[in-house]
């Protein structure tokens, strides 16, 4: 089965805001991925202090719910806190 | 020439194999990928020949020979392996993206909750790259 092609200059916009809603004033970044796919990087307060599974499913669940079966657009996060830079 | 020495009372002595773990673990997935790559490409054996096969198919390859080649993100993102991932296979390449290869001259000492978080997500995401090699 062919593998499902997305038009990342369509997508990531729409993974930006539905992420905006968690995190209204921070550093957001995204970078296209195979066929489409967004690759995510959030740098963030809100992760400050959280282990890496913690920043993981912090972000995965916000993107799970703003953007339900749509997340799999997503293919992989990376979430920074404020106290790692 | 006089052999190194090992002082256990130096700062960071304790801890300091850890981000040597944590580097070596990361390049495990790097090279990982790159072995991956290779086995995509017919009758090459070599990345320089992955990366110069894919070029001459006309797609925007940047030089994984190069820096460019400690890139864990890009490096996956010029591979089917990004479709279909599951929900741990993508938190764990999601760890294993803050690798850096720097790490190998990092003076600060990493904890071992750190530490181990990296090495398990670098052993989930070599163990998955390896059974699709």
């Amino acid at each position: 089965m062919a593998a499902v092609a997305f038009d990342y200059d369509k997508e990531a916009p729409r993974v930006v805001k539905a992420l905006r809603k968690a995190f209204p004033r921070d550093t957001i970044d995204t970078k296209r991925g195979y066929l489409g796919r967004v690759q995510v990087t959030v740098v963030s307060s809100v992760l400050n202090g959280k282990t890496e599974a913690e920043k993981q499913s912090y972000v995965w669940d916000v993107l799970r719910s703003n953007l339900g079966e749509e997340s799999q657009v997503v293919s992989i996060v990376t979430p920074y806190g404020t106290d790692e830079l | 020439m006089q052999p190194p020495s090992i002082d256990a009372g130096e700062a960071g002595s304790s801890t300091r194999h850890l981000r040597g773990a944590m580097y070596l673990a990361g390049y495990g997935v790097e090279c990982s990928l790159k072995v991956y790559i290779i086995s995509r490409v017919t009758d090459c054996t070599r990345l320089s020949e992955a990366r110069d096969a894919l070029i001459s198919r006309g797609l925007p390859i940047r030089d994984i020979c190069g820096a460019t080649g400690h890139n864990l993100a890009y490096l996956l993102s010029i591979t089917d392996l990004e479709v279909g991932m599951d929900e741990t296979r993508q938190q764990a390449m999601g760890i294993c993206n803050k690798w850096k290869s720097t790490w190998r001259y990092h003076a600060l000492p990493a904890s071992a909750e750190e530490a181990k978080s990296l090495v398990t997500a670098c052993r989930i995401v070599v163990d998955w790259i390896t059974s699709r090699v």
